[in-house]
């Protein structure tokens, strides 16, 4: 199938860009991803950052391109529920069957010892086009909590960030990876994650009486994004990206 | 010359350069760098201008204008001792001074006091005048005792020598005027036995871990969000009403001052009156208890008063504030104006117990009794 990139001209380079899945997000962020970048998408629990990562991957399958998602907290049987609640339910299990969207999930057990070969795998499959792994920051409190952290563990867990990302940029795909906001986002539970990928989406709330939900993009590299948040809702088409501000 | 006053109030005043930590229930301002060689931390708290302006206002009722006048004069005097003793500590040189006013009554301009918007200093004379339109809280109270106070207190520190400030406003609150003249005596000779920062200050307000069970959220959410707007006054709004930001002293030393004068009795009646007043008009538009007390939750910890946890049972409610501001000069305020919120969200009279505080870890606790 023909792959439909969105083509921008940032001065310097013509840049290739995946789609979000969400137009309005793609809008604030001159189209997509860049190609071959690493997304850092954050965020309180319930703010809707696994339905995000749901339109990433329904965009891919649309276009017929190979699309992982890997879950390190929740089992299958949770993320179909999830799936289910939404208009395009019957669309993304369709993809499933067709092996166009792969889910892959993993318990805490599992993925402690699997996390090194998970990574091998993903660099030896070519066809993988967008991945998502959610969530992103489970891996290092696994193989090191939080309470045991010493400078050299901490200097260690960097390092395979920095390997594990240089894998993901390698190849000919976009990467979404999850990271939970622990409720002091300063804990190094973060691993300076921020820092070391190509862009961060913040997905967030604030409750005062009702429940508003704004998504912001801090950083996007190679992109002129849009400086200001969005307000979003949740409903049955997924996310939808209100107007105005 | 508003879009330069925003601008400054953002990347100068108070975020996210002076506030170095911000996040739910803990406000710390950070001042230094530019005039001294230490960096200066103090507990800073929001608050609603009406609370201090409806106090002021009754207070009247109970002093006469010139014992209410020198009351509110002794709290701005007060609170900006503390505030030079926690923030600015050492005076700038003196071919600074003048470039070190500038900077701090642009400083105060941007937070709401716009009486500062111009300002002269004839260094001969030793006088200062400021002049500005709209400055706020006495904008409403119509009594500028305590702006007045805390610039006395301010230019006397930096000066080092002793100046009372007073107004010559005209069509209030349209021209304003405040004018700080030398007075006899020399040297800035602050009541040091009781404005000394206690030695447990640092340990007790700058706690490294706050975590919090449950999403709270810190002032910086609510800028995040657009929930706190400049208005055409050239004031911060939220919900409607005027915010302003304060070293977390104020509070305590309304207490203190007030019973100096015996008046006690009186705050522990009015407080929780004026605070359940402004509350009930945020809460307008909310119908059920649960959503009432989200809010106040998220007000109370974005506003820096610490990380709010409610416990009820049958006729008591117990508040436990977690890594709340903590000073020499107690939270009786505090109490007393969440005994106003309450009183508002559960539409029911209470009664303060007790205040306990818990130094480890940083706690303070409420307990209120529903009175029937």
């Amino acid at each position: 199938m023909k792959k439909d990139k969105i083509i921008t001209n940032n001065g310097f380079k013509k840049f290739s860009r995946e789609g979000t899945g969400i137009k309005e997000v793609d809008s604030m962020i001159e189209g997509g991803f860049p190609e071959n970048s690493v997304i850092g998408l954050s965020g309180p629990p319930g703010v809707g950052k696994s339905i995000f990562t749901m339109h990433f991957l329904l965009e891919g399958a649309r276009k017929g391109e190979k699309c992982l998602y890997i879950n390190l907290e929740e089992p299958e049987k949770n993320i179909n529920n999830l799936i289910m609640q939404f208009d395009f339910s019957d669309e993304f299990k369709r993809y499933i069957n067709e092996g166009k969207i792969i889910i892959k999930c993993y318990s805490y057990n599992e993925y402690e010892q699997i996390y090194l070969e998970l990574f091998e795998k993903i660099k030896e499959d070519n066809s993988l086009k967008r991945i998502v792994i959610d969530t992103f920051n489970c891996f290092f409190s696994s193989i090191l909590p939080e309470d045991n952290i010493s400078g050299s563990g901490f200097k260690s867990i960097k390092k395979t960030i920095n390997e594990i990302f240089s894998i993901l940029r390698a190849k000919n795909s976009v990467t979404l990876v999850v990271l939970e906001d622990i409720y002091n986002k300063e804990s190094t539970v973060y691993y300076n994650i921020p820092h070391l990928v190509d862009g961060m989406i913040n997905l967030d709330f604030l409750e005062l009486g009702t429940i508003e939900r704004r998504i912001f993009i801090p950083k996007m590299r190679w992109t002129n994004q849009y400086k200001e948040s969005r307000v979003f809702e949740i409903n049955v088409k997924g996310i939808n990206i209100l107007e105005g501000e | 010359m508003v879009d330069n006053i925003k601008k400054y109030f953002f990347e100068k005043m108070i975020f996210p350069k002076r506030f170095i930590i911000n996040k739910p229930g803990a406000i710390i301002n950070r001042l230094g760098g530019r005039f001294n060689f230490s960096n200066n931390q103090m507990r800073s708290i929001f608050y609603f201008e009406d609370s201090i302006v409806f106090l002021q206002n009754e207070t009247e009722k109970i002093l006469n204008k010139t014992e209410n006048y020198e009351l509110w004069y002794n709290i701005g005097r007060d609170t900006m001792i503390r505030y030079i003793l926690l923030g600015i500590k050492k005076r700038p040189p003196k071919f600074m001074i003048n470039t070190v006013l500038q900077n701090i009554f642009l400083g105060f301009c941007t937070s709401g006091f716009t009486a500062t918007r111009d300002f002269f200093y004839d260094p001969e004379k030793r006088v200062i005048i400021l002049k500005g339109r709209d400055n706020i809280v006495c904008r409403k109270s119509k009594i500028p005792a305590q702006f007045c106070g805390g610039i006395s207190a301010l230019v006397s520190f930096l000066l080092n020598d002793s100046f009372y400030a007073s107004t010559e406003c005209n069509n209030c609150p349209c021209e304003c005027k405040i004018i700080a003249k030398k007075i006899p005596g020399s040297g800035f000779n602050p009541n040091m036995e009781d404005m000394e920062i206690e030695r447990d200050y640092s340990r007790l307000n700058f706690q490294e871990n706050s975590e919090s069970l449950g999403v709270f959220n810190s002032f910086s959410d609510l800028m995040k969000f657009k929930k706190l707007k400049f208005d055409q006054d050239e004031k911060y709004s939220f919900m409607n009403h005027a915010v302003l930001a304060t070293n977390s002293d104020l509070f305590g030393l309304i207490v203190y001052n007030f019973k100096k004068i015996g008046k006690y009795d009186f705050l522990k009646k009015t407080i929780p009156l004026i605070s359940r007043k402004i509350t009930d008009e945020l809460l307008l538009d909310q119908t059920n208890i649960e959503s009432k007390l989200s809010i106040v939750k998220n007000i109370i910890s974005a506003f820096g008063l610490g990380i709010f946890y409610f416990e009820r049972s049958e006729n008591s409610i117990i508040i436990r504030l977690k890594n709340p501001p903590i000073t020499k000069f107690g939270f009786d305020y505090h109490a007393f104006e969440i005994q106003g919120i309450l009183e508002s969200v559960f539409n029911n009279n209470l009664k303060l117990d007790k205040i306990e505080t818990i130094k480890k870890p940083v706690v303070i606790k409420l307990y209120y009794t529903l009175v029937q």
